[in-house]
This record gives structure tokens, sequence and C-alpha cells, in this order.
């Protein structure tokens, strides 16, 4: 009745796409994606501003200009703003990174040249008046609260405490903490917005479908931006912390989320690619050894992942899931076995599925303009070539079970790495202690 | 491309021997193809006592059928450099997988067998292992989250007590612990039939070498009878104000306005829907202008539909109170900027913003092809016409000025609303 089970095909070819690329006199680099068919286009500008800016006291200072950057402008000012860009049929939004600030918008082709002034404007002429800094402030301190409610948000801000040195702003969130919020004012916004956003290795990338006089507007729109020529400060590389466990006391939880991390490597690092595809073998696919075993076999958890967070310098890889509380002794006392690659190399079958995965998910990540212009983005930030993508898929082909197996035993250490736990603490701790790992209790 | 421009996307359509309506949406910019299959079944299905039944069975299409093993749909899929998942709604079932075209047979062959053979893979133990799974799903996406039982506090007040719609897709832990395998089976029986399911390959894919692909998986399948659930009515507005209040370890008071509203996909619906965009869809409506930025009474207010195709759906406005508001001020504002909306509608203005945002927002949809097959499915099911995906903005554009404040009259007003308050009790969430 039924037909058999097909063979896969050949893969289809693909390969990333090559810009169109523009110089602006003041240093602004336009790389343009022609993408016919993605009828809503994508821009964003971004500037290698890290984060290590800002002042240690006053840390959220960037994500507050950004968040005030659309709420006026000297052409459009106060609410006249957001009117214009949502009768232009657009969407702007700023956001920073550690290694960068970003402003982005998407619109549909036709109708970029009627918008792209307000997209330069917001980046070049907002108001950053003390009245909407002060509202902006009051707003993200109210989501950060509503953010560390959740167990899970609680849980990677935890985890970034403990696992890198103090000394580095990757240790904190990267739009500010409580504490380092309350001290940012108007002046302090007008002032990082006047020293570090600046033409000079900043970038426009475009992708989509639009016509030659949208792409020209917005080219214009930032051909005579001209600020003081900024001297961006070397980052450190961030270094880890020794070793710890911590239980976040969350009164009242029925599950636990747990983060067990390691400091690891970036995107630069040779042995990148190796590290990607054991990650996802360990931990990263629906038949990972981690998800066959704490989802499918047992039931403890809805899922359960090892995922990779490379920064420009160095990264984080890490065990996530959230179990209900009485399993979380067991679970801690089999992941060491369930990471270990030392006693179960990785096959020869487990790293081509990861490498097929990885591959063949690829083409579908950057179909959208919005998808192609957030990778050329994220290459930028990391310090990578646009085409990054391309080289990816080369290293991927490159890697055998031997080179995922070593990458994976040298970063991914059962017996190493820090481990954090967000839930009941009180019935937690003696579930913790009897894995073996002696916490701290915050509360 | 204008606010009245009709989109040109491609579509064919095509019906098999057994019942299955075949979607196909030729698209050669990338070498994939979004598979979506559509199942006409949801939480509204499930009869009193078994509840969670459609999600906890959604979760058993992945523990194998007559070919495949336990867990092996997702992980041949991922292993073939497709991406896959599922979700369970109040109206529906659907099952997704977007592939390269080299595992696009594959694919089908996968959603075939377990179409055909779901039964034969049944367990026991797969049974009691996916309880185990979703019972975690609801702890982590629900009971462990603040505001988590938000939505069964709304239902509850905005249903009748045997209302198809008055329970949460996720169900409780009561109905799960008793599902059996019975009860899958039945389930099954019933609803997971050719005929009762729409399939859509929208990508690098053409009509002629779709349908014979999908004939050569599908065509041998079964057909089967399926009687749909009786539709309820439309319910008539709320009597009086009904309120509830609850407490919680929130980090924010959190003011939910809720009033029945028409049956979504009707063009009475979407004149409800961009009243409620005039009030609260984005940073310049104005409930956010007033209670945002002009009052500063909230950190956030705005207002959505929860669209449903049976009788009625729900309409909301939702504001979080800044720390030491009173709810009560907060909803006298609201009720007065609703009351001014019912009495003068919205400005032209208002109307051209929140159409060109539509015109952008369903062009972006449009432009993930995985989030078009669903798009297209949907349609075709509810519709019975896929080809809305492309009217659909000219359609939405059409409503004017005295068409939305006649909806804010007929459905948003404040005498008929019902109001849920839910208090904030303790400083969870404070920085460390």
């Amino acid at each position: 009745m039924s037909q058999p089970r097909p063979a896969l095909a050949p893969a289809p070819h693909w390969a990333f796409p090559e810009p169109e690329r523009h110089h602006l006199d003041n240093g602004v680099t336009v790389l343009f994606y022609e993408r016919p068919g993605q009828y809503v286009v994508s821009a964003g500008l971004v500037m290698p501003v890290p984060l290590s800016v800002e002042p240690r006291g006053s840390e959220g200072v960037a994500a507050l200009t950004a968040a005030t950057l659309d709420q006026g402008t000297s052409t459009w000012p106060g609410t006249a703003f957001a009117d214009a860009v949502e009768a232009g049929g657009a969407v702007i939004d700023a956001g920073v990174g550690y290694a960068h600030a970003e402003v982005s918008m998407d619109v549909p082709g036709s109708r970029v040249a009627d918008v792209a002034r307000l997209f330069a404007d917001a980046v070049r002429n907002p108001e950053l008046t003390d009245d909407e800094v002060d509202q902006q402030r009051q707003i993200r301190q109210a989501h950060l609260q509503q953010q560390l409610a959740r167990s899970a948000d609680r849980a990677h801000q935890g985890l970034r405490h403990a696992l890198i040195a103090p000394g580095f702003r990757e240790q904190r969130l990267p739009g500010g903490e409580t504490a380092t919020l309350g001290a940012v004012t108007g002046a302090s916004v007008r002032d990082h917005h006047r020293r570090w956003f600046s033409p000079t290795d900043a970038t426009l990338v475009v992708a989509g479908d639009l016509p030659r006089d949208g792409l020209d507007a917005l080219m214009a729109a930032f051909a005579d931006w001209s600020q003081p020529e900024v001297g961006l400060p070397l980052s450190q590389p961030p270094t880890p912390q020794p070793s710890s466990a911590v239980i976040i006391d969350r009164p009242g939880s029925v599950q636990a989320d747990i983060r067990w991390g390691w400091f690891t490597i970036d995107r630069t690092d040779p042995r990148w690619a190796s590290l990607q595809l054991g990650t996802h073998a360990i931990g990263g696919g629906f038949g990972s050894r981690l998800n066959t075993v704490l989802r499918e076999d047992l039931g403890y958890t809805y899922g359960v992942h090892l995922s990779n967070a490379p920064m420009r310098q160095g990264g984080m890889s890490y065990v996530s899931g959230s179990f209900r509380t009485e399993v979380v002794g067991r679970t801690l006392a089999l992941l060491p076995s369930l990471i270990s690659v030392a006693d179960r190399p990785l096959t020869d079958a487990e790293t081509n599925r990861a490498r097929d995965y990885l591959v063949g998910v690829t083409p579908l990540r950057y179909a959208t303009a919005g998808g192609l212009c957030d990778g050329v983005i994220s290459a930028l930030v990391a310090g990578l070539e646009p085409s990054y993508p391309d080289e990816q898929l080369s290293a991927w082909r490159e890697v055998t079970a031997a080179d995922a197996t070593e990458a994976a035993a040298q970063l991914i250490r059962p017996d190493a790495g820090t481990l954090v736990v967000v839930g009941d603490a009180d019935a937690l701790e003696p579930e913790v202690r009897a894995a073996g790992w002696e916490p701290s209790v915050t509360r | 491309m204008t606010s009245t421009a009709r989109l040109d996307y491609p579509l064919h359509e095509h019906t098999l021997g057994n019942g299955l309506r075949v979607v196909v949406n030729p698209d050669h910019a990338t070498p994939v193809v979004a598979v979506n299959l559509w199942y006409d079944v949801g939480s509204r299905d499930e009869r009193p006592g078994q509840t969670g039944l459609a999600h906890l069975f959604e979760h058993l299409m992945f523990q194998g059928s007559t070919h495949v093993g336990s867990g092996e749909h997702l992980s041949a899929l991922q292993d073939a450099g497709g991406s896959c998942n599922a979700t369970t709604w109040f109206d529906r079932t659907n099952y997704f997988e977007t592939v390269p075209t080299s595992a696009l047979d594959l694919a089908l062959w996968l959603e075939a067998d377990r179409m055909r053979g779901l039964l034969d893979a049944l367990t026991q133990e797969n049974l009691d292992n996916q309880r185990d799974v979703v019972k975690e799903e609801k702890r982590q996406r629900y009971d462990n989250a603040p505001y988590g039982d938000l939505l069964v506090h709304l239902l509850d007040l905005a249903f009748p007590a045997d209302h198809p719609y008055r329970h949460p897709v996720i169900g409780s832990m009561e109905d799960l612990d008793a599902a059996a395998l019975a009860d899958v089976r039945a389930f099954f029986s019933r609803w997971y039939a050719p005929g009762n399911a729409v399939l859509t390959l929208a990508g690098d894919i053409e009509p002629v070498d779709g349908f014979a692909r999908v004939e050569r998986y599908f065509g041998t399948v079964p057909a089967r009878e399926v009687t749909a659930s009786a539709p309820p009515g439309p319910l008539p507005p709320f009597a009086g104000t009904p309120r509830a209040e609850v407490s919680g370890a929130v980090p924010a008071s959190l003011l939910t306005l809720c009033w029945r509203t028409p049956a979504g996909h009707t063009r009475e619906a979407d004149a409800t829907d961009l009243a409620l965009e005039v009030l609260g869809g984005s940073e310049t409506s104005r409930l956010h202008r007033r209670l945002v930025r002009t009052d500063r009474l909230c950190t956030s207010a705005g207002a959505s539909a929860l669209g449903l195709t049976r009788g009625s759906s729900l309409g909301f406005t939702q504001a979080r109170a800044l720390d030491g508001i009173s709810l009560d001020t907060v909803e006298q504002v609201i009720v007065d900027e609703i009351d001014r909306l019912c009495e003068e509608g919205p400005s032209q203005g208002e109307l051209d913003r929140i159409r060109t945002q539509f015109e952008r927002e369903w062009l972006s949809q449009c432009a993930r092809v995985e989030a078009r097959a669903d798009l297209l499915s949907a349609s075709a099911t509810i519709d019975r016409n896929p080809d809305r995906i492309n009217t659909r903005i000219v359609e939405y554009c059409s409503i004017g000025v005295e068409e939305v404040r006649e909806a804010a009259r007929t459905h948003l007003l404040t005498e008929h609303r019902a109001t849920l308050a839910y208090l904030h009790t303790s400083s969870e969430g404070e920085d460390s």
C-alpha cells in the first residue's frame, strides 16, 4: 500500500550572495543585496562601538541611547517621529550588542525612498531630551524586572555573572542592570551619542527588492553625515572566573532552570567548526545524546540543549534546560556522563548528521531580506567578512569525528565548568550537594 | 506596491481521491520547500475530562508510525537539513517542516506514514513518556512563569462553562493524567483523516511535480468520514461588567479588559481588530500615548485580538501599572479612551498608519516561505480559499473610518467589558 522510504536526493547547490559595495566619502561602507521577491526591505546601520566604552557606574547608557533614538529627532520632534515612521509603513528599531550598536529598519521596497531620511535622522540627530531619557529608563527598568522574574532569563544572567570575570563588560547584561541603569541621565546619553555615533567604520547593510531610487535615497541620507573621527578603544578579551556552583532562590518554583557552562572560544578559533558539530551532536538536535535520554527516554524535561554563545573574543558554551524539582538531583548525576566524549567518542554517523543539519538549514536562514541582513551584521560585528557563512559551510565539510570529539573533550569538560540552578533553594540544595557540587545560595 | 495592490503569489490547487486538499505555491528563490499539513482539529474538539488531549496527541505524532521509529520523524528531517515542528491551537493542529529540495520526498513520506499508520506504533510507554514531557512543558510555559495562569482566568471569565473555548490548549494536569490509549486511538480515528486536512507546499517545486509527489505518498491513504463538532453560535456581549481579581508573585500589576468579538476571518472581525489597533496596536496608539507617555501611569499599554473561528473571538486591552499606581485609575483612563473611540471613531490619519503597518506586516509574513505555507493552509481550511493571501491587504485596507467606529460601538462597549485585575504581591525579580 505505502511507498518504500525514499532516499535523499543530492543536496542542492547554494552559495551566500555577493553584495554590491559602495563607499561613502565619510567612511560608511554600503553593502547592498538585491533579493527579488523580498518585498519588505531590511536595512541596518551598524557601528563597531563596544559596550566596554560605557563607564562602569552607568552601564546601560548605550542601550538607553539606542532606546531613545526613535523618541524624536531634530526634524521630527517628539511623537512626530513615530507618527511619520508608521505613516511611512516602516518600523525602526535600535539596539546594542557587546561589540556594536545598530539601528535597523524594515519597510516595503516601494516606500524606502520616502522614509530614508527618517532612518538617518534617528542615527544622526536624535533629540535625547532629559524627559525622554527618564521615561525610557523607567520603562527599561520595569522590563528588566519582568525579564528577571522569568526563571530562564534569571538563569542566563546568573551564568554570565558566575562564569565571566567581573572586570569585563561581558559579565553583565548588554542593556545594563538595575543598579547602573539608575545612574544614566539625559546628559550621559547625549554624551554617549556625541562621542561614539560616527560614520567612521560604520556599515549600512541593505537587503531586499527595491527600486534604485530607494537605495540612492538611503545612501544620500547618510552621505553628508559628519562627526569627529572616534578612536575606539581596544577591547581586552574577557577571561573566566574559577569554576563555581550557585543556587539562585526563586521560592515556589515548580521547576528548576539548570545552566552548566564553560568559557570557550569564538568564531575565529580554528576549532570553532569542530566545536559546533560536537555540541550539536551532544545537545543541539532533537536526536542529540542529551535530549534522547533526558526528554525522550526519561521525560524529565520539555527539552535540553547544549549551545554555543560566541563573543567577539572568547565565548560561552552551556547546557540549558528546565526540569521539575524532584528530578534535578538525578539529572545532575547523569549530565557528566551524557556530555563526556572521553568514554564515548563522537561517531562518524553522529558527526555526519550534525554536519548535514547545519549545512542543510543554512540557505533557509538567509532566505529573507531580514535573515540576510541579520546574518551579515552578525558576521561584521564578530570581525568577520560578510561572506562568512560560505567559509563556515566549507569548514563544516572538513570536520572529522575525531576533530569534533577532540574539540568537545577540550572545551566541554565534565570535570570543570560553572553550575547555576534557579529554583526553590530549600528543595534544591541537598540535591545539588548530593550530585557533588558545593553550591552557594543567592536569596 | 501600495495598500490597494493585490499580491500575485502563484497558487495551484488539487484534491486527491481520498479528500486531501493540496496547495502548491512555486517560489524558486531558494532551494527549499516548506511543507505544511494543517488538520482541522484543535482543543475546541476535546470532550469534557479530556482537556489537553489534542496537544498530547500532537506529541504522539512524533513517536513513530508503521515504518517510522519513536523520535525518528524529527531526527530524520533534522539530519537531512530540515527544520520541523508542530503546534496545537484552539482551532487547529499544524505539522510543518522546511527542507532542502533533496529531502522533500522524505518529508512527504514521513507525513503520509503517520497519517496512515500512527496507531501501529502507539504504545503505553510512548504515551506515558510524552505525558511527562507535556507536563514539563506546562510547568515551564505556564505554572513556573509569571502571569502563566492569566489565560486560564480570562477564559473562565469569557466563556460559559461548557463552551469549547473555555479551557486552555495545554489542558489540566488531572485530564493529562487521565488520558488513556483508548482516548488517543479514538482521537486519531475521528480527526486524522485525509479529508480533514490541507497540505501546502511552498517553495522550489513546480505544481505538476508537487501534485505527483503528493499523490505518490498520500494517494493510497484510505478515505474516512469526518463529522465536525457542532459549532457554537456567537455569544451575546457580557451581561454587565464581570470582574475577577487574582494575585501572585509577579513583577507588576496587570490590568486586562476583555470583550466578546466577532468570529475571525470575517469583515466584522477585521473592523473590530482595526478599532483595537487604534486603541493599542503600537507606540502611536491612544492607550500607549495616554497611559505610558502622557499620564505616566503604566510601563506598557496595548490591545490585541485572540482570533477564533467559531461563534466568537476575544478582544483585549492590557496595561502594566507602574509601582504605586492603582489599577482602578488605569481602568478609568482606558474606559474613557474607549468611550471616546466609540463616540468619535478613529481619525483618517490613524487608519492610514494602521493600514501601511498592516501591509508591511503581511508582506513580512509572506516573505518567509514557511510562514506563507501556514497562511495558505489556514486560508484553504477556514476560508476555503487560499488566494485570500493575495487579496488580504486590499480587503483589510478597504475598511473605512465609519465601519471601525460602528464595530467599536457594537463590540467594544465599556458597559459590556470583563475585567481581570492581576495584582502583584511580592518583589520577585529584583536584580541581584
